[in-house]
């Protein structure tokens, strides 16, 4: 288990998803035919997401800003080393299904294609402008600017091609562009270079399936009350329903379990050349509801049920990406050897990062503790019998790890240093600790961290520890305020 | 002396009747006063915490033989075996992978069959595994005897989960995961979307799942 990683930038959010803990699969032996299918479930180890912010308006071209969140996307890669990526787009609910299917495929296109450094998904861009969404329009000129052309009219066009040896015609032609998209890729995607071979479907099918989609407006994570999709609806309030809905623009990477791979030809969500009809088959059996308008403003932090397609929900659910707000917080049971559960009884908490909290534990003797102020907590608390100082670890690693299952061993009593560091000082100590385990839980003491003993300790962990996720500020009301137009007359 | 044994949590029939000192489960899951459990479970490996099991008197057989003679007896022990099926993301079964099945620290280096299965004969009281394949990154502990009868909602969840569903941490209520496993199963399997527990979800889920 990497590090976790959580990082909002100005146009975008970086994350590890929460740990999916360490319990066992519960099986059935057989005595006639009884079988067992075990099929590993397709979940994401983090996430990465990049806002409307970061295209130009109503267009799949990427800004140069968005170099910041292509940095992120790097760190979050080379944490998470052979973690297979699929990318999003989502679109909002205005206009038809199949106009923000088509845009919000072009935005996962355009991202793509710079992550793999393909121009020709680029110059595909260019070359067939959807409405809007019009690269001839200023692509151009933004690229030449990032990257230092800056003279006016077609100079810039011209120093770039005298730069790099092509004929200065001072328009950019197809070969003037193919190196204009290569430099700007690099520009904006730095050291983040992939291959077809990152991706789930490990580019398998010619349309990206399974490596990059649109899902169109199906998953907004803000839906309007019905009195504001009223408001909205007035065409002078056109530019305000346009702004409120900018969250539910934006393209989501998921990084997946290593090893994860799916097969395209089985993969449900379409290309992002085809229609949305496909999706449907996966939206939740009240998707109409979901996806309507209701009574009261809805968002996906609160309310988890934005969201139109079930087998989206199903990966996204749990990722702090969609529903950014929330830090995680572990119960904690205090259990003491002669006392028994700690109820109410004061603790001092103080984190790795040097952040100290005053804690009372509740009448079942639990305390909560955050998962993101380091890697551990050092607890100080008075019983009637005795003055106690323990270390415990808040960020775990698999039990099948020699630092996960120390980190549990520590927490559960089983290691006599105190304040112990997060790996094991040697691996005399961590045999003696998983040897004294093993006495206590009857298991064949064999000092080694065998199945049994990974599962029993992550069993007998679970039952100290809960997880918990805890909003951590109430999202700033996205919906601008609508400001009546006063006829002009009334001006004075 | 006959008693009523209460099921905990990962118990089952052979390790029970091992317990009590039974060669065979039969002898207690065909006793006439387990006819009713019998019926409502109808799997002895499939049993759910809190059911009442009744443990019969030991009733032991009198061979007379003659001394000076050599007898041989024969007594039929029930095998027990522990049956595993890999499928990958994609649903196929995972054919001809090298894989580590672990009971109770014991290894068995088994490949998966044709149909990506695994099988591998296990002592009654076993109760603690793992799966490991090194190829595909599997390293899945098993608990032996917790699956729960797919009428029960722990049940369910644990064999929609095995199949790659998430409906929820085991032990933890969300009632949204559930729903959303459900349905997609449903949609997987052409049953119709409904998101609801309903018997015949529940038995193209035992069928898919294997039991």
């Amino acid at each position: 288990m990497a590090a976790d990683i959580h990082v909002a930038t100005d146009g975008g959010v970086a994350a590890t998803h929460p740990d999916r803990g360490d319990g066992s699969w519960p099986v059935a032996p057989a005595t006639k035919a009884e079988l067992n299918t075990l099929r590993p479930n397709l979940f994401p180890v983090a996430c990465w997401r990049m806002d409307d912010i970061r295209f130009d308006f109503d267009s799949s071209f990427i800004r140069p800003e968005a170099a910041e969140e292509f940095g992120e996307l790097g760190g979050l890669v080379r944490a998470h080393p052979k973690a297979p990526m699929a990318l999003f787009g989502h679109a909002d609910p205005t206009g038809a299904e199949e106009y923000n299917k088509t845009l919000s495929g072009r935005r996962a296109t355009a991202v793509y294609g710079l992550l793999i450094r393909n121009t020709e998904l680029w110059e595909s861009l260019y070359q067939n402008a959807f409405y809007g969404d019009n690269w001839a329009t200023k692509s151009v000129a933004t690229m030449l600017e990032t990257l230092g052309y800056t003279q006016q009219g077609s100079q810039a066009t011209k120093d770039f091609q005298k730069a790099n040896g092509l004929e200065q015609t001072g328009s950019a032609g197809p070969q003037t562009r193919k190196k204009l998209f290569q430099q700007y890729m690099d520009a904006l995607g730095g050291m983040l270079k992939l291959t077809p071979a990152d991706f789930l479907a490990r580019g398998a099918d010619a349309h990206g399936k399974g490596d990059y989609q649109g899902c169109g407006e199906a998953n907004a994570i803000l839906r309007f009350s019905k009195a504001q999709d009223l408001e909205f609806q007035k065409p002078e309030n056109k530019a305000a329903r346009n702004a409120s809905n900018a969250p539910n623009r934006r393209v989501v990477a998921f990084l997946f379990r290593p090893g994860s791979k799916v097969d395209p030809g089985k993969w449900p969500c379409p290309s992002v050349q085809a229609g949305p009809a496909a999706c449907h088959k996966r939206f939740w059996s009240d998707s109409a509801k979901r996806m309507g308008v209701q009574a009261e403003q809805r968002k996906y932090e609160d309310s988890r049920d934005t969201f139109g397609c079930r087998f989206y929900d199903r990966i996204a659910g749990a990722s702090p990406c969609e529903a950014p707000l929330a830090r995680g917080k572990l119960r904690w049971l205090l259990d003491d050897s002669f006392s028994g559960f700690l109820c109410g009884i004061k603790v001092k908490a103080t984190y790795e990062s040097g952040a100290a909290e005053q804690l009372i534990s509740d009448g079942s003797g639990y305390i909560e503790l955050w998962r993101d102020l380091g890697d551990y907590a050092d607890l100080e608390f008075e019983t009637e019998w005795r003055k106690q100082s323990l270390r415990v670890f808040v960020v775990l690693g698999g039990v099948a790890t020699a630092k996960g299952a120390w980190r549990r061993l520590v927490n559960l009593g089983f290691v006599p240093i105190p304040q112990p560091d997060g790996v094991p000082p040697n691996d005399d100590a961590l045999k003696s600790a998983v040897a004294e385990f093993q006495g206590a839980h009857g298991i064949p003491p064999t000092c080694d961290l065998d199945a049994a003993t990974q599962a029993a300790l992550g069993d007998a962990h679970e039952a100290t520890v809960a997880r918990k996720d805890v909003p951590v500020k109430p999202l700033s009301d996205p919906i601008a305020p609508l400001v009546p137009t006063l006829p002009k007359d009334e001006v004075s | 002396m006959a008693e009523v044994h209460s099921i905990a949590q990962g118990e089952h029939l052979s390790q029970i009747a091992r317990k009590y000192g039974f060669r065979s489960y039969l002898t207690i899951w065909d006793h006439p006063n387990n006819e009713a459990l019998k019926k409502l479970r109808k799997d002895p490996n499939i049993l759910y915490p809190g059911d009442s099991l009744y443990i019969p008197d030991k009733d032991p057989k009198v061979v007379t033989g003659e001394t000076g003679m050599t007898h041989k007896f024969v007594v039929p022990i029930p095998k027990l075996e522990l049956r595993i099926a890999l499928r990958d993301l994609s649903d196929l079964p995972i054919t001809g992978l090298a894989c580590d099945l672990d009971v109770e620290g014991t290894v068995y280096p088994l490949t998966t069959d044709g149909n990506g299965t695994i099988r591998q004969a296990i002592a009654a009281d076993a109760e603690r595994g793992a799966v490991r394949a090194a190829a595909m990154e599997v390293d899945l502990a098993i608990g032996i005897g917790h699956l729960d009868p797919v009428e029960e909602e722990s049940g369910l969840r644990a064999r929609l989960r095995n199949l790659g569903y998430d409906a929820g941490p085991l032990g933890f209520d969300d009632e949204g995961e559930l729903r959303s496993a459900i349905e997609e199963f449903q949609c997987d399997h052409s049953l119709k979307v409904t998101g609801v527990n309903d018997g015949t979800t529940r038995e193209k889920l035992r069928e898919v799942y294997g039991c």
